[in-house]
């Protein structure tokens, strides 16, 4: 019975320690919680402002189809609305891989996709000096400003045959935006939602629902998108 | 030992990043800014200080069989705890830090001080070798910080020196380049103190 004695005395001293430290945490996450969420939620408002400058508020979409054919996570996307109502274009955060972890990357567009801003924000651990250059919109960012985006030939860095200049010796972080840029767009693309006001009773809980709907493809749609479609 | 010597060990004669080569993972990661060493030293600077009070108290109550995994329970609790302060209030630092925030669970110098200090003395003194040991940390980090920095990217603190066409060498700030900074630097440290010990003797 002895040699039974000290392992359930050592595991309950352990236990013992493992529990005083898991309630010392409960009681931090406790008291931090809502601030984390705040400093979160205002780091994203900055960010959205930051690609659409014109925009008065964004109202979160809630039931967007979210996968997406380049392989980047695309988490949230948002309507950008003006001081009347209106929809003035999308948001939307998407979170490539880069060279050392997630880049978090928010795509501004107006309602015929012209390219408001992009902005990577600073919530990614890429190389200072670097790839975190990639947060300074004059060094890298600024090259998707105001251009318009086409489903058949999507962003590319100068490498891969596309127009997109590179950031010096950063070539993975660059590709990783540029493809995060394609992504979002992509997403707001195949969420689009057709004109620019909303219908009440669309907004619940500050969330736009997406409808379930039939797509009509209007004028300047091209057909790529079905293909898409059918991938999925 | 002195309180003074305690507390001076660590960040001199026994420096954790140059003489002990302790925490070499996070002392090449990190210290390709300055911002984010003194960001990652004062972090685990604190860590060390809570743990080896924590540590030291406890010392008596925790038996030697199950000492290594008390010692890293109680430091992941309070990297844990650390980082969500740091998440709600300095959110720029935890940001910039990132994956190397849970890591110092890992880091081994917060491991070693307490299995070889603070295990085995009081308090005051424990709490005094976790600061100083910290703060060299701090110290090497910054060193390699500030060469890399300079040298690499032509900015200190975030801050253009050299005037927006500086080209810097781009080597420095990847991982070749803490090699290389940490060998020099430590080979320089090494040589002076084997200078001053041909004085002594002479």
């Amino acid at each position: 019975m002895n040699n039974i004695k000290e392992p359930l005395k050592l595991g309950g001293i352990l236990g013992a320690i493992a529990l005083v430290l898991a309630l010392l945490l409960a009681f931090v996450n406790n008291i931090t919680k809502e601030r984390i969420e705040k400093v979160n939620a205002a780091a994203l408002q900055q960010g959205l402002f930051a690609v659409m400058e014109n925009a008065d508020h964004f109202i979160p979409m809630d039931g967007v189809e979210l996968g997406n054919s380049y392989g980047v996570k695309v988490d949230e996307m948002y309507l950008a609305m003006d001081a009347n109502e209106d929809v003035i274009g999308y948001c939307a955060v998407a979170k490539p891989g880069g060279y050392a972890g997630e880049i978090e990357t928010i795509v501004g567009v107006d309602l015929s996709f012209k390219i408001t801003g992009v902005n990577v924000t600073s919530n990614m651990s890429e190389t200072p000096g670097l790839g975190a250059k990639a947060t300074d919109s004059s060094k890298f960012t600024y090259q998707f400003a105001d251009r318009q985006w086409q489903e058949t030939s999507p962003f590319a860095v100068t490498k891969d045959g596309g127009d997109v200049d590179a950031i010096t010796s950063a070539t993975i972080t660059s590709r990783a935006v540029t493809n995060g840029v394609n992504a979002a767009i992509e997403v707001m693309n195949n969420n689009s939602i057709y004109g620019s006001s909303i219908a009440e009773g669309e907004i619940v809980d500050g969330k736009y629902i997406v409808p379930a709907k039939e797509r009509e493809p209007e004028e300047g749609e091209n057909a790529v998108e079905g293909e898409v479609r059918e991938d999925e | 030992m002195s309180k003074m010597k305690t507390f001076l060990n660590g960040i001199i004669n026994e420096n954790p990043s140059f003489v002990q080569l302790l925490g070499m993972c996070p002392l090449l990661a990190v210290s390709t800014s300055l911002k984010n060493a003194v960001g990652m030293g004062l972090t685990a600077t604190l860590v060390l200080i809570c743990s080896n009070a924590v540590i030291s108290l406890l010392r008596k109550l925790i038996p030697g069989k199950i000492r290594i995994a008390s010692y890293i329970i109680i430091i992941a609790g309070f990297v844990t705890m650390i980082q969500m302060l740091l998440k709600a209030y300095l959110p720029e630092i935890n940001n910039a830090l990132g994956v190397f925030i849970p890591l110092i669970v890992v880091n081994c110098i917060i491991l070693a001080r307490a299995e070889a200090f603070a295990s085995k003395n009081g308090v005051l003194l424990s709490i005094l070798d976790g600061a100083g040991m910290g703060l060299g940390f701090t110290l090497g980090l910054s060193v390699l910080a500030v060469i890399r920095e300079i040298l690499g990217a032509g900015q200190i603190f975030g801050f253009n020196l050299f005037g927006e066409n500086f080209q810097g060498v781009t080597m420095l700030i990847l991982a070749p380049g803490g090699f290389l900074t940490l060998g020099i630097v430590i080979g320089i440290i090494q040589l002076v103190r084997s200078k001053k010990k041909e004085g002594g003797k002479k």
